[in-house]
């Protein structure tokens, strides 16, 4: 089976977070807000989102598009940390970018993901995208009241919550890397107003 | 039977929980996103659960800045245990809110649906 170096692999998860950038500082007039590229802890998810959170307030951003981003990076680290794979040398690999212009936030959450998970991830972010508003509160609500939270800790409503909170289509890429893993990114726009 | 006191920590709430003269109050105030959130409020059922025997009513105090997905659908589960260990007549959840925090008031409605017991929405 063909596998990809872990060198390989950060490489060219580099090379997406780079192009990321890139792309929206040439075609949204965007600074940079906060991003990262690594393995986050459990620590630095905690740290990060208070600094975000801190951030925004000083910055005099509202205080409902302070919470729903709050919300959108928790939900998107956690996530990270539960569902990350792993490459050959043990690493989470994984990104994380929040970009900012004068009418939106651009957030890009990225980890590894199996091959064989992948038809899975975009059903389930395809259901969501698929639906007006009223139809993602009822199946949120439908979620929440058969409330069970998987071996993994994950409550299954990432997507819903994500997708609510951003009142804006999900989009996500896929890049294969071998034969098992792929490199897979999500991004979350957010209105500012 | 003794009280409850957890601290709060950047991702878990402050909790304090007491009883007296048959009626228990339980304070909730904070973010609420640990990671293991199963965990942590299996610390708040065990304990409703285990104070229920002496006591015939409850009152849940909650002022909640952030709450994760994961955390709501525990936090739901200690509102569905306190209405089976107390009954829906005997539970109450005073749901403290930012009066311009649209998401929170609804999140506090969306409880209302889902489980029977008195849900006072409280903007400040």
């Amino acid at each position: 089976m063909n596998r990809a170096s872990a060198n390989n692999v950060k490489e060219i998860c580099k090379e997406r977070y780079n192009g990321i950038l890139e792309y929206h500082y040439k075609n949204d007039g965007v600074i940079d807000f906060v991003s990262n590229f690594g393995e986050f802890t459990q620590d630095y998810v905690n740290q990060i989102s208070a600094e975000i959170e801190e951030r925004m307030f000083e910055d005099g951003e509202k205080k409902v598009i302070i919470k729903r981003l709050f919300s959108i990076i928790v939900e998107g680290l956690q996530n990270i940390r539960l569902h990350g794979e792993k490459d050959n040398d043990g690493n989470q690999i994984s990104f994380f970018i929040i970009l900012k212009n004068d009418s939106n936030y651009f957030i890009y959450l990225s980890n590894l993901v199996l091959n064989k998970n992948i038809e899975g991830i975009k059903k389930r972010i395809e259901q969501v995208n698929g639906m007006n508003k009223d139809e993602i509160k009822e199946l949120y609500l439908s979620v929440l009241t058969n409330g069970v939270i998987s071996n993994k800790g994950g409550a299954g409503l990432g997507f819903i919550t994500m997708s609510m909170k951003s009142l804006n289509q999900l989009e996500y890429n896929f890049t294969e890397l071998d034969d098992v893993i792929s490199h897979y990114d999500l991004k979350i726009t957010l209105d500012r107003d | 039977m003794t009280e409850l006191n957890i601290n709060s920590t950047k991702n878990a709430p402050e909790v304090i929980g007491s009883f007296s003269s048959g009626k228990v109050t339980l304070n909730i105030s904070g973010n609420s996103f640990p990671e293991n959130a199963p965990k942590f409020y299996s610390l708040l059922t065990d304990w409703v659960e285990s104070v229920s025997k002496d006591n015939s009513s409850i009152e849940l105090n909650c002022d909640i800045n952030y709450m994760a997905s994961s955390s709501l659908i525990c936090f739901l589960g200690l509102l569905k245990k306190c209405e089976s260990v107390f009954g829906k007549d005997n539970t109450v959840l005073n749901w403290n809110f930012e009066s311009d925090d649209d998401d929170a008031l609804k999140t506090g409605e969306d409880f209302s649906k889902i489980v029977s017991i008195t849900i006072n929405l409280l903007p400040y």
